[in-house]
């Protein structure tokens, strides 16, 4: 596991590994006939990324990963970049708090920022292209990716404590 | 001082970062609105991006294929009562029909031979593997294995199994993309019933399209065959699509083929292609 410290290769670790999850999700959800959902699970990625380690997901690698995942789901190109730079964005915002949070309490301001994220997803997909959602499908969306979080955090925690990210 | 220093190079920072968040955030939503616009230069991305990953899409297909095969398999142990059921009452109707259809084909034959009737001599079809299915609330796409190189053109037409189920709307090199008439953008002019009642079919996203347009003073009923009415010259008419189903809000269209899964469609070639092209092209002038 030593490349992985390796200065230049581990500046890019999130961004790859997001770069493969949303093809991974792309093949999941396409391969496998599934409806696709509307918010990715990418936005946990995002979440985690942008308190943990915000220096190596910069806001044009998360702009570039959106773009990706629109064009594998035909989704118009830009939409899950938006969704992205929100999370980020909010991520942003509550960074300091976060930092101070134990996991669950982490856990809970992610689930709001979800929340807000997802309505404004809705909106956005009303204004723009004025569809709307099923609320099943909308809340099995919501619950998936607040569910999936732990899991995902814990990976993202691990991909930090082997690249060396100090956050 | 130092402290201050810090504190100072800490908001720059973040000040920086929040105006590049909304930057990027500004030029998401522009790209949005430029790909809803329907540009030509996404839609060569969005063609591009899909020949780059359709091989590893139909290398990572197998075994999800698999897996749902069996999952499909195991479902089907549980509905074995049920599907018998069902099974008998669909044959008993289907032997209905038999009877129909053959008195139906003797009337044919005498009234082809009374009219001197000349057999259709036959489009060019093609028959191509579906490499992915998009189910989302954006569209109900195909991405079919052939493209330039298998001689399909934009606005073909794709049956399956005899009906209707949708047109190529992009045209790579190896691949192109289909849409279903259940998507969203899906527009067709039909006729329904026997008094060939003129409607639109217009997709939504869910298995079952509207019926809209309909004349003010309608006679539909449930079960109304829906084919294609040939206005517009877009497709051509008699192509069967579905039957009418009755709901609160209207009149949807419950398809003849409107499965998931599908290994192949047959791309049909009814010489609408140009009309199309030039429609996009007088688009992409204006």
């Amino acid at each position: 596991m030593r490349f992985l410290k390796k200065k230049y290769f581990s500046y890019f670790v999130p961004f790859f590994v997001m770069l493969f999850f949303a093809f991974f999700e792309a093949v999941f959800f396409v391969q496998g006939n599934k409806d696709i959902f509307l918010i990715s699970l990418l936005t946990c990625f995002t979440f985690y990324f942008s308190v943990f380690n915000p220096k190596r997901l910069n806001i044009l690698f998360i702009f570039v990963i959106g773009v990706f995942s629109d064009m594998l789901l035909f989704f118009p190109l830009g939409f899950q970049s938006c969704i992205l730079c929100l999370m980020a964005f909010f991520a942003y915002l509550f960074k300091r708090s976060l930092l101070s949070l134990s996991f669950k309490g982490q856990w809970a301001v992610f689930c709001g920022v979800l929340l807000v994220v997802s309505l404004s997803g809705l909106s956005l997909l009303y204004l723009t292209q004025s569809k709307s959602v099923s609320f099943l499908l909308f809340f099995a969306n919501y619950l998936t990716i607040v569910l999936s979080y732990p899991f995902i955090a814990s990976f993202c925690a691990f991909i930090n404590q082997k690249t060396g990210a100090n956050g | 001082m130092g402290n201050k220093f810090f504190r100072l190079q800490r908001i720059k920072e973040q000040l920086k970062r929040f105006i590049a968040l909304a930057f990027a955030l500004f030029s998401a939503f522009l790209f949005i609105v430029s790909t809803h616009s329907k540009a030509l230069i996404f839609e060569k991305i969005s063609s591009a991006s899909r020949e780059a990953v359709s091989p590893v899409f139909d290398v990572v297909s197998t075994p999800f294929e698999k897996i749902s095969e069996k999952m499909e398999a195991f479902q089907n142990y549980f509905n074995v009562y049920e599907e018998n059921k069902k099974l008998r009452l669909e044959n008993k109707a289907l032997k209905g029909w038999q009877n129909k259809a053959l008195s139906l084909m003797i009337e044919n034959k005498e009234l082809a031979h009374v009219l001197n009737y000349q057999k259709d001599l036959g489009t060019p079809s093609k028959t191509l593997p579906v490499l992915a299915e998009h189910h989302s609330i954006f569209s109900h796409s195909l991405v079919l294995a052939g493209g330039e190189n298998k001689g399909i053109q934009k606005g073909n037409i794709l049956l399956l199994n005899g009906a209707l189920f949708g047109h190529v709307i992009e045209v790579g090199k190896t691949t192109s993309r289909a849409l279903r008439l259940t998507d969203y953008f899906s527009r067709l002019p039909v006729f329904v019933g026997d008094m060939k009642e003129p409607a639109i079919l217009m997709g939504d996203n869910s298995d079952e399209p509207d019926l809209v347009a309909l004349p003010e003073e309608t006679s539909l009923k449930e079960g109304d065959f829906v084919f294609s009415s040939g206005v517009a010259g877009v497709y051509p008419q008699g192509l069967a699509i579905g039957y009418v189903k009755k709901t609160k809000d209207g009149f949807k269209v419950r398809l003849m083929e409107n499965k998931n899964n599908i290994g192949f469609v047959q791309v049909v070639d009814f010489g609408t292609s140009g009309l199309i092209e030039n429609t996009c092209l007088n688009k992409e002038k204006e």
